[in-house]
């Protein structure tokens, strides 16, 4: 190893402080993990691929045992279902075993989205922000379907909107309450497992009218309702 | 044992050289927004984006830059030419990439601090965000916001630009964005004859005709293109009967309320005898054909009569909007390094 790169690990080492614990997401349609270029066959009986799955989980907090509530410093967190860098977020400071309720938000508070250029995560860049009527898009779900008789049988769904009636961000709480992984799996953080089901956001959609919901409105609410079944604490078996 | 010295020095010689790095911050200049006597708070938030002089001459760059279309054709200012206060001059509809043409006519850019929304329809929430929706119009620039990002990061002048502007070169779209603003918001008008004939300055002698034609105006138009700014800022129905080769609701394509259909925003009136064609589609070349379409039965709700010799005298006051500082502002330009 040479000197340089000895430095720079001296000094990444700074960076690389390790995470107590972990939040990791867990996409997953029914009980097989979502991957790419995989078919899948909804309780509906459509057969279908994805090709991009990002969504934005924010105001993440923490309810402890004791009532107090802990708040993620990250105001917002893009996932990308086919990005495993996003599937982790890190808990600091969280002691697991009084952990009682997480409650996040899927999408972008109406505040958030009225406040001028943001960066990180929230930075237009990312692809998830409308231009043509401001807001953030808050879960975006893009695929493939013979159902669909569409240009390339695609479905489009990028479900967003920050003005009443159609504000479309939607709160998630979730017990987390014998659902921690007490155990050290290896190198990899204790945490808590979020498993996201996308067979239940297409249980209840008619993909063969349903296809492409790209504004905000009646349709984009209902989608919106749909999605936060998907959202579950994953008890992992011991 | 040796090595291991020798490792600590190297060591801490990389800690050192991080630390004054890190502390080294770039001096920017501060080059604030300024707001005449007598007028409104501006709407935007400055502490969120302090303006400077190089967060400024970035977005400069920027605006007449066409490296942000897809086809590096087409600028900001390929639309908002500073000698017709920001807006495409002599064109009902604006034009973009490849010649294609949009449904609108474009907006001046002026006094932006103070506008609460943008577009005719409103749709852009925030001066931040507004050069996103010609940046990715089909019709404009057909451009995405992460590709001009991969450009502006190669260029080794806006590398510098950047770092000058935000102390770190790495180009972002939230920078990108802030440095927009920073410009824009600079483009303000207040130096018209009118405003001088206000702070009673030299230069602002109205003749009688002007006195006339203002006292005219404020009793008929001023409830919709308030002074000083010549806009409530509001979207309103003005009675214009649809074009159906466009079929343009106007505010309610982004509310979908009924009550919006038909309803644009009130632009402004300063510096308005360069920006012809007007209206939002720009169906009116003439002050004089705006002034017969609202004395017309139907396109109010109360009707407004006027005589012949009114109208010019309104198009007389109309005429001292004009602003030749800021139409011929050299920091407003186009950048000739």
């Amino acid at each position: 190893m040479s000197v340089k790169s000895r430095i720079l690990l001296f000094l990444l080492s700074f960076y690389a402080y390790p995470a107590i614990a972990q939040l990791s997401i867990l996409p997953v349609f029914g009980d097989q993990p979502i991957a790419e270029n995989t078919w899948y066959v909804s309780t509906q009986g459509d057969s279908i691929q994805f090709d991009n799955i990002r969504f934005y989980l924010s105001n993440i907090q923490f309810e402890m045992d004791d009532k107090t509530w802990i708040k993620d410093s990250v105001s917002a967190h893009l996932i990308d279902v086919f990005d495993p860098a996003t599937l982790h977020i890190a808990l600091k400071k969280i002691d697991l075993k009084r952990l009682k309720t997480i409650h996040f938000n899927l999408g972008i508070d109406s505040l958030t989205n009225v406040s001028g250029a943001l960066g990180g995560d929230l930075d237009p860049q990312k692809g998830m922000y409308w231009a043509w009527q401001s807001g953030y898009i808050n879960l975006k779900i893009e695929g493939r379907s013979p159902r669909c008789k569409t240009r390339k049988n695609i479905f489009q769904y990028h479900i967003g909107g920050y003005l009443q009636p159609f504000y479309s961000m939607r709160k998630v709480e979730l017990s987390v309450k014998n659902a921690v992984a007490h155990r050290n799996q290896g190198a990899i953080p204790q945490g808590v497992i979020l498993a996201v089901d996308f067979s239940l956001f297409f249980g209840n959609l008619s993909i063969a009218t349903q296809n492409s919901i790209m504004m905000p409105g009646k349709a984009a609410m209902q989608l919106a309702d749909y999605s936060t079944s998907m959202f579950s604490i994953h008890a992992p078996k011991n | 044992m040796r090595l291991k010295t020798k490792h600590v020095i190297y060591c801490l010689f990389g800690f050192l050289t991080l630390l004054i790095y890190a502390f080294s911050e770039r001096k920017t200049t501060p080059m604030p927004l300024v707001i005449p006597e007598g007028w409104p708070k501006p709407v935007y938030n400055f502490t969120k984006n302090p303006l400077t002089k190089e967060g400024f001459e970035l977005g400069r760059q920027l605006f007449y830059d066409p490296i942000l279309s897809r086809d590096s054709t087409i600028s900001c200012a390929s639309c908002h030419l500073q000698a017709t206060a920001f807006t495409h001059v002599d064109h009902d509809l604006s034009h973009g990439i490849e010649g294609k043409v949009g449904t609108r006519n474009s907006m001046a850019i002026m006094n932006v601090a103070w506008s609460k929304n943008f577009m005719w329809d409103g749709g852009v929430n925030h001066l931040d965000m507004q050069p996103l929706a010609p940046l990715s119009s089909s019709v404009e620039m057909d451009e995405q916001l992460e590709q001009v990002i991969q450009k502006l990061s190669r260029a080794k002048k806006y590398k510098t630009l950047f770092f000058k502007a935000f102390n770190d070169s790495l180009a972002t779209g939230q920078k990108m964005l802030l440095a927009f603003s920073q410009f824009t918001l600079h483009l303000n008008s207040y130096n018209s004859k009118y405003d001088k004939y206000i702070r009673n300055e030299a230069g602002g002698d109205f003749t009688e005709q002007e006195k006339n034609g203002l006292q005219l105006f404020r009793k008929h138009c001023a409830s919709c293109h308030t002074e000083p700014l010549f806009t409530n800022q509001n979207f309103e129905k003005n009675g214009l009967p649809i074009d159906s080769t466009l079929n343009d609701l106007g505010r309610f394509t982004i509310t979908r309320l009924p009550v919006d259909s038909f309803k644009f925003k009130v632009p402004t009136l300063r510096n308005i005898q360069f920006t012809f064609p007007y209206m939002h589609d720009g169906r009116f070349k003439k002050l004089r054909e705006v002034l017969n379409h609202y004395t017309e039965t139907n396109a109010l709700k109360t009707q407004i009569v006027l005589s012949s010799n009114e109208k010019a005298d309104i198009i007389a006051f109309l005429l001292t909007l004009t602003d030749n500082d800021f139409l011929f502002d050299k920091r407003f330009g186009f950048p000739r390094d």
